[in-house]
């Protein structure tokens, strides 16, 4: 199945873990759940993101049980501070 | 050491100036800078009397890590009763000006009483003196620094001054320093205007010094070095605060037309990629270098263009070179909450309010709150002189000009948001708290943020509590409170120390850093509880100034109304689940009034 992930905010054509930032179609078995997808997008800190699934904040703690399904949309951000 | 264990007494009623010596013990208990100058200000004046009154008084404090080579070292803070919001204020500004102060070996500036004429004030190391300062009063921000300097003969004067705006008793008024840095918010610069003092303007040569020097160098070395290495420092060096546009709306707490919406269609147009983009005019992007404040190895500060050709500059060629530029509350706050996506009309407005010493955050949500009321036919052209749409760049434009000199519906503008609703008989549609208006933050999807804005001892306020991860990672309310709480106690040590809030110092980075630097023997947990008596002390000083539990509280809209998208889609704030569980975690009784054993605890009985 395929999934869109997109990544706000980061530094710039990676950020420090290797992660290409702007939006993105990628392909993921079916049944996969959330940290698992993140693990393969290299996004494994849950210190170092934010994620929103069709824009539903999704706490660390959940990432292992959150199915995620076809057509989903993954939102990825760190987590900036404002002023 | 530290500290220069010296203040400045100024009498504007009698004229005069003189020294004293800083009370120690207050230092240690309540530190520098915020902390402080409250615990002055707390003692010194009747918080019932009338902030823009000779009675209320206004301070200008540094603290001990002012002007030390700490990353970030050149704070200072504007510390009064605020005129927008007639409850403690204190307005924190960067630059140079408070790194000049304290080197010129003051810790603190107390103002007190009313010129009977405008005067400012000229410190040259130990000696100040109270200057005319007929020539100056009418006079920008942009005008009066160089003037000043320019008078004396010396460009390394620091100059911190009101524009028009706090001379015509804007009520959300900035004191401005070096052009474009602000102690914005609450209305410091309104208070200073009523004093009749323009400007205060200082050269420091004696320098600051720290009680034990090696270890002092190496704590701030190896903080520095971690500060260095992290990717929050390389965000705010590249692209400043404007990232969170992105973030705020992806999420949906971004508010938009006066919080009737929480995302913004038109975001691309506004945004950190946005400012870097190259227009076809001149080939120049908005954004064209970063800089720094003093001792700041970040550099979050931005600089802008505004395209040639663009209706706002035109005839305006103080506008036509480089300005301050856009950060993410002054972006939010002439953009998505106007409706606005025009970047030229945007970064106009933001110099604008820096040339005449005006809050963006507060223009824009009062601004905002005058176009709903344009919308629903509240208010009409003959009171505003032009249409007020949603969207309007022309408009917005004119209006900060006007709001500036204080002229036409400027004048009603600048009643800031609660007191224009009020005024028209809607003010349900004040975004505020304690008539503060809201930084860039919607209370539905970050419940958190909610409660802050609502508890901020200086009205809403988006770097009083930092519940931000807390937020994103969660629209649900449990441990919001426990967040919201503790961030709130650790801000106010942050923003006592004379250090920024970017860094994101540890209370244990802090420790390391402040011990050597005053000679006292500081644990993270001692500054803990520092951090929770310095918000007690503002909050004792808020309920002698009249304020009670109805205060802690969030405009109908995002108490009633549900977000309409994003992760808080058909929510509202759950402010009255969080409000009694924030009391009890602070040891406040039903009515928020901390109890006599909270009181004994923190050493404010």
């Amino acid at each position: 199945m395929r999934i869109k992930v997109k990544m706000v905010a980061m530094n710039g054509p990676s950020d420090r873990n290797g992660n290409a930032t702007g939006d993105r179609r990628i392909g993921v078995d079916s049944g996969s759940a959330l940290s698992a997808v993140l693990q393969a997008l290299n996004v494994v800190s849950a210190e170092s993101f934010m994620v929103l699934v069709n824009g539903d904040a999704v706490p660390s703690g959940q990432w292992p049980a959150h199915g995620i399904n076809d057509g989903d949309e993954i939102t990825i951000f760190p987590p900036i501070k404002g002023g | 050491m530290g500290w220069q264990g010296k203040i400045l007494r100024v009498d504007l009623t009698q004229g005069t100036c003189s020294a004293e010596p800083l009370n120690m013990e207050w230092a240690r208990q309540y530190l520098g800078q915020r902390g402080l100058a409250t615990k002055y200000l707390a003692e010194e004046m009747d918080p019932a009397a009338d902030s823009l009154s000779p009675g209320n008084k206004l301070i200008f404090a540094t603290g001990p890590l002012t002007g030390t080579t700490a990353s970030t070292g050149g704070r200072y803070s504007v510390v009064t009763k605020g005129a927008l919001t007639d409850a403690i204020a204190c307005s924190n500004s960067g630059g140079h000006f408070g790194g000049e102060l304290k080197m010129a070996g003051w810790d603190m500036i107390i103002f007190e009483g009313r010129a009977k004429e405008p005067v400012y004030l000229l410190i040259r190391d130990d000696e100040a003196k109270l200057l005319p300062a007929g020539d100056f009063w009418g006079k920008s921000v942009w005008e009066v620094e160089p003037a000043i300097k320019a008078k004396h003969q010396d460009p390394e004067i620091r100059v911190a001054s009101i524009g028009r705006a706090g001379e015509e008793g804007v009520r959300f008024a900035c004191v401005m320093n070096d052009l474009d840095r602000a102690a914005g918010r609450s209305g410091v610069g309104a208070v200073m205007g009523s004093k009749n003092l323009k400007a205060v303007a200082v050269r420091g040569t004696i320098g600051v010094k720290v009680r034990d020097p090696e270890e002092f160098l190496r704590a701030v070395a190896k903080i520095r070095s971690k500060l260095d290495a992290g990717p929050g420092r390389a965000r705010l060096a590249k692209n400043g605060t404007l990232p969170m546009m992105d973030v705020t709306n992806a999420f949906g707490a971004l508010p938009t037309r006066n919080s009737r919406e929480v995302q913004f269609e038109s975001v691309d147009k506004v945004n950190a990629a946005a400012v870097r983009a190259r227009r076809r005019s001149d080939g120049q992007a908005n954004l064209i270098a970063n800089k720094a404040c003093f001792a700041c190895s970040i550099g979050c500060g931005r600089v802008a263009t505004i395209e040639p050709g663009h209706f706002s500059i035109q005839g305006k060629k103080h506008y036509q070179g480089a300005l301050g530029g856009l950060e993410y509350e002054s972006g939010y706050a002439f953009g998505p909450v106007l409706g606005v996506d025009d970047l030229n009309a945007i970064t106009y407005t933001n110099a604008a309010c820096n040339e005449q010493g005006m809050d963006p955050i507060s223009f824009g949500g009062t601004l905002a709150a005058a176009m709903e009321l344009f919308e629903m036919g509240a208010i009409t052209q003959k009171e505003t002189g032009m249409l007020l749409k949603f969207g309007c760049a022309e408009a917005m434009v004119r209006m900060v000009d006007l709001t500036g000199v204080g002229e036409g519906f400027g004048r009603d503008l600048g009643l800031g948001a609660k007191r224009l609703c009020e005024k028209y008989g809607h003010p349900e549609l004040a975004m505020v708290s304690k008539g503060q208006e809201f930084p860039g933050y919607d209370g539905r999807g970050m419940q958190g943020m909610g409660l802050a804005y609502a508890t901020s001892n200086r009205g809403a306020c988006h770097l009083r509590a930092s519940s931000y991860e807390a937020d994103f990672a969660s629209v649900e309310l449990e441990g919001k409170a426990l967040v919201v709480k503790e961030t709130q106690d650790v801000n106010s040590v942050t923003d006592s120390a004379g250090i920024c809030a970017f860094p994101d110092y540890t209370l244990d980075d802090l420790a390391a850093q402040l011990s050597p630097a005053c000679g006292e023997i500081w644990s993270p947990d001692d500054l803990r509880l520092m951090g929770e008596r310095i918000w007690n002390l503002e909050r004792r000083f808020n309920l002698d100034a009249g304020l009670t539990k109805d205060d802690d509280s969030l405009p109908p809209r995002i108490l009633e109304e549900p977000a309409k998208t994003g992760a808080g889609k058909g929510r509202v704030s759950g402010l009255k689940v969080m409000l009694p569980e924030y009391y009890s975690l602070r040891g406040w009784d039903a009515a928020g009034v901390p109890t006599a054993e909270t009181l004994g605890r923190l050493g404010l009985a």
